[in-house]
This record gives C-alpha cells, structure tokens and sequence, in this order.
C-alpha cells in the first residue's frame, strides 16, 4: 500500500515538473501594480482596451491598455499593432486586445517603466463608433434655466433704471 | 464684543460675488466651443446648463443686493468676496462636469472642480480616457483659471481700480503687486500667461506629435491641456496615465520647462522681461528653491537606492527627480503609476517628497504649499540669530535679503513668515490624522493630505472614488484653506460667526 502510494505520489511530482512554464497568467492592471515586485520579470497575460492611439517608435510601438481597474503601456512590435483599428475615445469604443509578454515593474530598456514587453497583440473583441445620447431631463432643464435667466434679466434691468445717478 | 454685520456689508458681498459668477459662468463658453470644434452636442447641453446655472445664479446675487453705484469694498468685504466666489465657483464648476456622467457623485465633480480651481490636481473622475474633449478641456481650464487667480481675471475685466480691488488681490494669496496698481498687475499676470500659453503649447504640441507619436489634434489639444495643467502647476493631464501615457522621456522634459516655469514669481517674470535678468541667481526665492530641490533630491536618491527601485541611473533621473521637480513646483504631473510610491518607493524615498511638497515655491505665482520665500526667511532669521549668539553682545546684527530689491530683515516679517509655515503644518498633520481616522496609514495619510494642501496633486493611491465622503470633504476644505493661505478663508468664517453670535 505504502509502495502505491509513494508511486502515484512520485508519478505526480514528474507529472508536475513536466508541465511547461507558466503560459502567462491573465491579470488585471491592479494586480500587477498591486504585486509588482512580485510579479516582476514574469510572463503575464494582460487584456485590456486599447486607448487613444498607437504610438509608434521605431519598429515598436507603445500601445496603452485600459482594462477598468487602470491602464498599463505595452511595448509591442509595429507590426503586430495593424490588427489594432480602434482606439479609444470618447466616441470611440476602443478594440479590446490581448497581449502575452514580460512584465516589469523597473524596465532597464525605458529608464524604470513599469510595462509588459509583449511578443503577441491579439484583438479579441473589436471596437467601434459610440452613438450620443442626449438626456431629455438636460433639456427640460436648460429650459427652465432659460425662463428664470430671462426674469432675472429683466429685474436687473429694471433695477437699473430705477436706481439713483 | 462682536459686531453683528449690517445689511450694507451683504449686499456689497452678494453685488460682488454677483459679478465674480456672471463673469466665471461666462467662461463655459470656450468648452462649448471646444465640444463644437470637435462634433460633441451632449457636451455643449452640458455646459449650457452650467453657463445659464451660473449666470442666473450671479444675476440673482446682484439682483438682490441692489447695490448703490460707486460704493466700494472694506477689506472684510473683500476677505469674503475672495473666500465665497472660490467655494461658488467650485459649485458650479462642477454642474457640467457631473452632468457628463463621469464622476459617481456632485461631491466627486465638486472635488474635482476644487482640485483644478486650487491646481491641486487631484482627480476622482472615472472613465477618464473616454472623457469628452469640452469637459476635458474644462478641468484643464479651470486650473489655468485658479492658477491665474479667479479675482485675477475679475480685476482684469470687471473692476475699476480702486482700494476695494486691492483687498481683492490680497484676498486671492497674492501680496505682492507688481505694477503700482492692481488692475494692471492683472493684466500683466494675464500678458505674461497668454505669451507663455502661445509659446509654451507649442513646445508641448511639437513634443506631443514628433515625440509621443499623437496625431495632430490630439497633439494640440494635449499640448493646450498640459500646458494649462503645468504652467499654472496643477498636474490635471488628459488621459488616465497622467504623464506616462506619452510614453516619452522629451515629453516629459517639455514639461519640466513648463513647470517650472510657472512656479516662478511673476515679479520675476516682470523682471526678466524687462532685461534685468541677474534678479533671477540673486533672488531669494530663486536660491532657496536652489537648496531645498536639492535636499529633496538627496532624501529621494538615498530612499530610492535603500528600496533598489531602480537599477539604473536613467531611471533614478526619469522617475525620481521628475517627481522631485513636480511635487516641488506643486504641479503633480506623475511618471510612475500611483501605488509604485508606497509599494516600490520606501519610506525614506516619500518622505523627501512630502518635505518637496511641503514647501511649494515661489509667492506671486501659481504654486501652493508654504512658499520658498517664507523658508528663506526663517532661515536668514535663524542664522541671525546663531551670528547675535556669537557676536560680542555690543555688536549689531543684522540681515539683509534680495526679493525684488534689498530688505532688512524685521521681527514681524518673520512673524508671519512663521504663522503662516505654522498654520501650514497644522493643515498637513489635520489631513493626516482624518486620514488615519479614515483607516489609512500613517504615511500615505500624510503623503496625500500633504499633497492636498500643498494643491500638489500626487496621489499614492488613497485618492479614488471609493473612499470615504468625510475625506474627500477634508480634502476639499485643505485644497481651498492651502490655495488660499488661510487668511480670507478665515475672514469668512468670522464673518459666518459674527453673522450668527454678533450683537
């Protein structure tokens, strides 16, 4: 009994170290900054929208993901940046994108940037133009203001004419 | 015994403030004409709402006061006038911006309206990045018009020169007059702004184009946004990564020029465009910013290399002596994410930087915090008196100082000069403490309520919109009490009292 269970003990601890490293962990941008130091120099899947637009430098780009907890720069090849056809705006619901890479929480290659070197960008849900919607209580509102600022008005200026020169 | 006011002291308060409202309400102009340029319409409701919400609410005041013409202020009408229009225009600058729908709560838009207008520069906007220009613009806006001085713009456009428009200009922290009269001194705080905002938005645009990689538009608007935010140290910043969404090491220069150079006196600005350039190396001002940047970097460098944050020098120099340079001048521009401060930075690392903060630079400017003039007094003070212990006791000992021109050093400059630090330091530790009673650490209580009422704007991270409402309202009451250096703010609060108990 003692021997089986020695054996499927060790068999899952060969199974274990077999296992590939880590493929990345999908984490948000609070708990990368939350875990920094912990976190740093790891793989790590990150997924966020992409925001404003993509800055080119070189062959690289930065490309600047908000996920709803914050936004962290990714530091990517151009080319993979093509797929990326929305940043976000205030009209523009920005492409949400995937990127697997290298965190750091001190990048030696940009003077301390906390970043992710990333060596795949993949669009997983695409963006696109966002309708205006005007609230019909502003209007009632803007309304109401117009009436009073008119009696206002007209008091001042009969105010005016009333008071002693 | 206290003086009950009369009926005349309210009616020349509310004709005033009247005039102040109209006035800041009109501004709401230029983001519509922003939400225009760039094809928003919710916008342009939103701030017609807040533009008619302030000029009814202006013409209501002067309405009611029903004022004689050509009667004229007192100081305590004055200390009021200063003290309520910054709590108004708090209120309703805040009207378009809770209407966009990007702030949890009118307390949150008030805050961040109170933020911009002390260009303090902390924000609880959410969604920032999905913000609509106009009201990005307005936040920005509204730290170029606190930083300018509301009563800075009222005197430039509304007020006669008279006594009652200096008690004004004195009101808003700003002792120091420039021209003989006030009305032209305003007039030349707005000169020097405006050829500044020219120059100053285009280095920025240029940065934010060829440097950053925006398109153009985005590349002016920042390069508008930033400057406002900078120059008049106030560290509001279009997108959510403040400074770091650039991504770029010349950026982020562009904006140490800016401001920095907001956080000089303007009497030093009037002093090198008028040719006499050497008053800048022989200033006190100038020489103590000198010394204390320099301590602060010390404090900072020593804390970064003890927590190993950086590896290299480069990033000591981007990160560290950037936020050096922005705590210091006020401004709160961040190039490292809020939570790297208390996790990476180490305690000795945030202590050189609440010390920058503290301090604030130069009076007559745009900067907060107990201003580096002060500082240098005390210190020629305290060195008087080493040099009078030393002396033989028939000697006499005395200071000279440079500020503008040559000054003896008397008790009660340094009387106020101490009250004021003082009163400074009873403000940072309040903050802290209410942080502390919120649940919050020591030092990131410190570090933020120091940042609020220094009208810095760094934040470690306690700043949010989660966090308590009595704090936020500390802050609130920090930014406006720090902006103002205590004494209109108090001013009205006598008042207040003597309304209620006078006889």
């Amino acid at each position: 009994m003692k021997k089986t269970l020695f054996f499927i003990i060790g068999l899952l601890g060969v199974a274990l170290a077999a296992v590939p490293p880590a493929a990345g962990q999908l984490l948000t941008a609070e708990e990368l900054f939350a875990g920094a130091r912990d976190h740093d120099g790891e793989v790590v899947e990150f997924e966020g929208e992409a925001i404003r637009a993509v800055l080119p430098r070189g062959d690289h780009a930065w490309v600047n993901l908000y996920d709803g907890t914050g936004a962290i720069g990714v530091w990517v090849p151009l080319e993979a940046t093509v797929e990326v056809r929305y940043a976000g705006t205030y009209k523009v619901r920005g492409d949400r994108v995937r990127v697997r890479g290298v965190f750091r929480r001190a990048c030696p290659e940009h003077q301390g940037a906390l970043d992710i070197h990333a060596d795949t960008l993949a669009v997983v849900a695409a963006g696109g133009p966002v309708e205006e919607s005007l609230d019909a209580g502003k209007v009632f509102a803007l309304a109401v203001l117009l009436g009073v600022l008119s009696c206002l008005l007209i008091y001042n200026l009969l105010n005016r004419k009333r008071a002693p020169r | 015994m206290i003086l009950r006011p009369q009926a005349l002291d309210l009616r020349i308060i509310a004709h005033f403030l009247g005039k102040i409202v109209v006035l800041f309400g009109l501004t709401m102009t230029l983001p519509m004409a922003v939400a225009f340029a760039f094809g928003e319409q919710v916008p342009v409701f939103d701030f017609a709402v807040g533009l008619l919400a302030a000029v009814s609410a202006g013409l209501a005041l002067i309405g009611a006061a029903r004022l004689p013409p050509k009667t004229d202020m007192q100081w305590v009408h004055g200390m009021v006038v200063v003290a309520a229009a910054w709590v108004a225009c708090m209120f309703l600058g805040a009207v378009p911006m809770v209407l966009s729908g990007h702030w949890g709560s009118y307390l949150d838009a008030c805050f961040e309206a109170m933020s911009g207008l002390a260009t303090t520069g902390l924000v609880l906007v959410q969604d920032l990045d999905h913000l609509s220009y106009a009201v990005n613009f307005w936040r920005h806006l509204l730290m170029f018009l606190g930083g300018q001085g509301v009563i800075v713009v009222a005197l430039s456009l509304l007020f006669r020169n008279s006594p009652g428009a200096f008690h004004l200009y004195v009101g808003e922290a700003r002792e120091e007059k420039i021209l003989p009269n006030v009305i032209e001194t305003a007039r030349f705080i707005w000169l020097v702004s405006l050829v500044y905002f020219v120059l100053g938005t285009a280095l920025l645009s240029a940065c934010g184009r060829f440097a950053a990689g925006l398109p153009w538009a985005d590349a002016l608007f920042h390069g508008v946004c930033i400057f406002m935010a900078g120059f008049d140290t106030g560290g509001f910043t279009p997108q959510s990564q403040n400074v770091i969404f650039y991504q770029s090491s010349a950026f982020e220069l562009a904006t140490v020029v800016v401001m920095v150079w907001g956080a000089i006196n303007f009497n030093l600005h009037y002093a090198i465009w008028t040719g006499r350039r050497a008053e800048l190396g022989r200033d006190i001002e100038v020489r103590t910013f000198a010394a204390t940047a320099t301590l602060a970097t010390v404090l900072v460098s020593l804390g970064l290399a003890h927590s190993r944050a950086y590896s290299g020098a480069w990033g000591l120099v981007r990160r560290g002596i950037y936020q050096v340079l922005s705590a210091h001048t006020g401004t709160g521009f961040q190039s490292i994410y809020a939570p790297e401060f208390l996790a990476s930075w180490g305690p000795l690392a945030n202590v050189g930087l609440i010390v920058a903060m503290a301090l604030g630079v130069c009076a007559c400017s745009t900067t907060g915090g107990i201003k580096l003039l002060r500082v240098g007094i005390i210190a020629k003070a305290l060195r008087e008196d080493v040099k009078r212990f030393l002396a033989p006791d028939s000697a006499l000992v005395t200071t000279r100082l440079r500020h503008m021109r040559d000054v003896f050093l008397d008790d009660r400059m340094v009387r106020s000069a101490a009250v004021i630090m003082l009163m400074y330091m009873l403000l940072y530790l309040a903050g802290a403490v209410a942080g502390c009673f919120f649940g919050y650490d020591f030092l990131g209580a410190l570090f933020e309520s120091t940042s609020a009422a220094g009208n810095v704007g760094l934040s470690c991270g306690l700043t949010a919109p989660l966090m308590p409402a009595g704090l936020k309202i500390v802050y609130i009451v920090q930014m406006w009490l720090g902006r103002l250096e205590f004494v209109a703010a108090f001013v009205m609060i006598g008042f207040l009292w003597s309304f209620l108990r006078g006889k």
